[in-house]
C-alpha cells in the first residue's frame, strides 16, 4: 500500500519514531527508530538501532511490526503497522536522511525540554540498519479518546 | 564510558525519577497473533522494586492486547541524564481504589486541571504491572559526562531544608503577633531558610469553592486576591483533594493535556477556551502544592514554584506539608484569638474627619460582584469589595476612622456567615490589596480587633448601576 502524503509527512517530520516488534514467544519490543521514509515502491524504510539484538531478532521477514511517530512539540501521533520485507545495510541516501531526521528531533527535544544537546546525542546509537516494511494499517495515535483509531485515509 | 563496560545495575530510584511525568512513558503491547502495539501513556507510578503502576485512561487496543497477551514493555527516560530504560513487564491486576489509583489519580487530575478537563479527564483505573526485567538501554557512544549539564533540573539530593532550618522557621511563625505579620514572614521564611523563593499563600473563601492569594512571595506582582478555583491547577486540585500535588514538568504536562483537550473537543466532550492561567513563574517548570490544614479543617493552599524541573521531589513535599501545618494552624489560632477580642471590645467612636486635602478620588462601587474601583483601576471584589465600601461609606457620611473588627462582622450588609467568616483573613486581604495598589486610602491596624481607615483624599462615593 501506498501511505497518502499526511501520513508521510507526520513520519518523516521532526518526529520522536518507536518501532514494536514481538517476539516468538509473545512478548512485545520497543525500540526507538532514527528515520522512516518510503521508497520508490511504497515500502517504509526505517532506520533502526543495529545493536539492538532483541530488535534485530524480531524483524524476521513476514511478521509483525508498529512504528508510531509522535510531534516532539504537540504530541499529535500517529502509528503504522505492517510486515516485515527484510532489513538491509543503510544506503548513503539512508545514512543522509537518518542524520537530518535525528537532527531535527534532537533539537525539538532539547528546545521543548529545554535540555541541554550533548545529554540528548547520547540517545542515538553507534551502528544503524535499515528495515524495509509494507504498511497495510495506519491509526491515528495522538493521546486521548480517539487514540488508536483506524485512519482510513492513511493509505492513498 | 566504553559500550565494554557492564551495564549499571537498574535503581528503584532510577525508575522513581523517570515516573515524575517529565518524558512521557511509552508502552509496547502485542495481540495474540503477534501484531505489536505502541502508544504513549500519561502517568507511570513505581510501587516498589517489583511493580508499576500505568494510567488506564483511553489506551483500549493497549487493554485488548494485554487481555489476550499479558507481556508488555515500557521505555521510560531519565529526565536528568535522557538515560533510556526499558522494563519488561506482565499484568497482574487492575486497581480502581488503593495505593496504586490514588498515586495515578493525583497526576491525572494535575494534568486535567491544566486545561480545565476535570469532569471528562479521568483515570479510570490503575493497570499494575510486575516487572520481569529492567535494562538500562546499552549506552550510546554519544555520552558524555553531565555532571555540569544539568541546568535544566535541581541537582538531586538537595533537599529544600531539614530540621534545623524547620525549626527556625516555627520559631519565627511563633514570635508573630497577628496574622498579617505571620503570612510575611512564612513567605520570608521559606526563601530564606529552605531557599523556595516563589511562594504563594491561598486561603479558601467562605463557600470553599475559590481560593484567594493573601500574599506571595518573589513575583513581580504580588497578586494579592487573584482568585483560583477549587479544582483548577496544582493549587485547586490540592483544594480539592486536601492532598499535596506535585507537578515535575508543566510545560510537558501542559503539551499532553492540550493534545487531549483538543482530542475531546473533536469529540464534542468539552467545549473550547476555557484555559486556567497558571499564577506566578512565566516560565513555571515545577509546582508544589500543598494544603493548609488545621484541626481537620481546610484553611487554604500553599503553592511553590521553581523554573526548572523537577525541583522538588517526595522530601520536599514532606517538608513543605510541615511548614504548611504550621502555617494552618497559626492562622486558626489568630482567627480564634481575634474572634474572641472583638466580641469583648466596645464599638469604635467617630474620629474628627481631616481636612480636605485635593484631588478627590472618585471610588465606584458594583453591588453585583462587590467590586471597587478607585477611579479607572479596579482594586477588589468579593467579600472584601463589600468591606471596603462599608468602611467607605462610614468614613464619608459618619468621619469615622476607627473601626473594630465585631462590628464589621455584624454589619448587615456585608452578609457574612455566621460561622467562620474569614473577617481577619478578609482585611489583610484587603490591606495588602490597597498597600500594593498605593491606593489613597490604607488600613492600618491599632491593635487586637482594631483598626484605623487612613484617607490620603477625599473621596467621592458612586454606586454604579444605582
Amino acid at each position: 500500500m501506498v501511505l497518502d502524503e499526511s501520513t508521510v509527512a507526520r513520519l518523516t517530520g521532526a518526529a520522536a519514531l518507536i518501532i514494536g516488534t514481538v517476539s516468538q514467544d509473545g512478548r512485545p519490543h520497543a525500540s526507538r527508530a532514527w528515520s522512516a521514509v518510503p521508497d520508490a515502491d511504497g515500502a517504509l524504510r526505517v532506520v533502526i538501532d543495529a545493536d539492538d539484538a532483541r530488535l534485530c531478532r524480531g524483524l524476521r521477514v513476514r511478521t509483525r511490526v508498529a512504528l508510531t511517530a509522535a510531534n516532539v512539540r504537540t504530541l499529535t501521533s500517529l502509528q503504522v503497522k505492517g510486515c516485515v520485507l527484510g532489513t538491509e545495510e543503510l544506503t548513503a541516501l539512508d545514512e543522509a536522511t537518518r542524520r537530518s531526521r535525528t537532527d531535527l528531533f534532537l533539537l525539538d527535544v532539547a528546545e521543548t525540554d529545554r535540555v541541554p544537546r550533548s545529554i540528548l546525542d547520547a540517545l542515538v546509537p553507534a551502528r544503524f540498519l535499515v528495515c524495509v516494511i509494507e504498511v497495510d494499517e495506519v491509526f491515528d495515535q495522538t493521546p486521548g479518546p480517539a487514540a488508536g483509531r483506524e485512519l482510513e485515509g492513511g493509505c492513498a | 564510558m566504553s559500550g565494554d563496560e557492564p551495564v549499571r545495575p537498574v535503581t528503584l530510584e532510577d525508575l522513581r525519577i523517570c515516573c515524575e511525568g517529565v518524558v512521557p512513558p511509552v508502552i509496547a503491547t502485542a495481540s495474540v497473533d503477534g501484531t505489536p502495539n505502541i502508544t504513549y501513556l500519561s502517568c507511570a507510578h513505581m510501587l516498589d522494586e517489583e511493580r508499576i503502576a500505568l494510567s488506564n485512561q483511553f489506551f483500549s487496543k493497549t487493554a485488548r492486547n494485554v487481555a489476550e497477551n499479558p507481556y508488555a514493555q515500557v521505555l521510560l527516560i531519565d529526565p536528568r541524564n535522557y538515560d533510556e530504560f526499558r522494563l519488561d513487564l506482565v499484568y497482574e491486576r487492575t486497581d480502581r481504589h488503593g495505593p496504586a489509583f490514588d498515586a495515578l489519580r493525583r497526576q491525572v487530575d494535575a494534568v486535567a486541571a491544566l486545561e480545565g478537563m476535570q469532569d471528562v479527564f479521568r483515570l479510570r483505573a490503575a493497570d499494575v504491572y510486575r516487572i520481569l526485567a529492567a535494562e538500562l538501554v546499552p549506552n550510546r557512544p554519544g555520552r558524555v559526562s553531565t555532571d555540569d549539564d544539568r541546568g535544566h533540573i535541581k541537582t538531586p539530593g538537595t533537599g529544600i531544608g531539614g530540621a534545623a532550618e524547620i525549626a527556625e522557621l516555627s520559631a519565627r511563625l511563633g514570635r508573630c503577633p497577628d496574622l498579617d505579620t505571620l503570612v510575611d514572614t512564612a513567605l520570608r521564611g521559606l526563601a530564606e531558610l529552605l531557599g523556595l523563593g516563589h511562594s504563594i499563600l491561598l486561603l479558601v473563601d467562605e463557600t470553599g469553592s475559590r481560593l484567594y492569594t493573601i500574599a506571595s512571595h518573589g513575583y513581580a506582582a504580588e497578586g494579592v486576591g487573584s482568585e483560583v478555583v477549587v479544582g483548577d491547577g496544582a493549587a485547586g486540585v490540592a483544594a480539592d483533594q486536601c492532598r499535596p500535588v506535585r507537578v515535575a514538568s508543566v510545560g510537558q504536562n501542559r503539551r499532553y493535556a492540550s493534545v487531549v483537550r483538543a482530542s475531546y473537543e473533536a469529540a464534542g466532550d468539552v467545549g473550547p477556551g476555557r484555559e486556567i492561567a497558571l499564577p506566578g513563574l512565566a516560565d513555571v517548570e515545577s509546582q508544589l502544592a500543598v494544603p493548609l490544614m488545621a484541626m481537620g479543617r481546610f484553611v487554604g493552599v500553599l503553592m511553590v514554584e521553581s523554573s526548572v524541573q523537577l525541583a522538588f521531589d517526595e522530601t520536599d513535599e514532606a517538608t513543605l506539608t510541615v511548614v504548611a501545618g504550621m502555617i494552618a494552624n497559626a492562622i486558626e489560632i489568630d482567627r480564634v484569638r481575634e474572634r474572641d477580642l472583638a466580641e469583648s471590645a466596645a464599638p469604635a467612636g467617630p474620629v474628627a474627619g481631616r481636612g480636605p486635602v485635593v484631588p478627590t478620588t472618585q471610588v465606584r462601587f458594583f453591588p453585583v460582584d462587590g467590586s471597587v474601583f478607585f477611579g479607572a483601576d479596579y482594586l477588589i471584589k468579593g467579600v472584601a469589595g463589600r468591606i471596603l465600601w462599608s468602611l467607605l461609606n462610614a468614613h464619608v457620611q459618619e468621619g469615622r476612622e476607627e473601626f473594630t473588627n465585631r462590628e464589621v462582622r455584624l454589619d448587615p450588609s456585608l452578609e457574612l456567615p455566621e460561622y467562620r467568616d474569614n473577617l481577619e483573613s478578609r482585611l489583610i486581604l484587603l490591606k495588602r490589596r490597597l498597600d500594593e495598589r498605593d491606593a489613597p486610602v490604607r488600613i492600618e491596624k491599632t491593635g487586637r480587633g482594631r483598626f484605623r481607615l487612613a484617607v490620603a483624599t477625599p473621596l467621592q462615593l458612586e454606586v454604579a448601576g444605582a
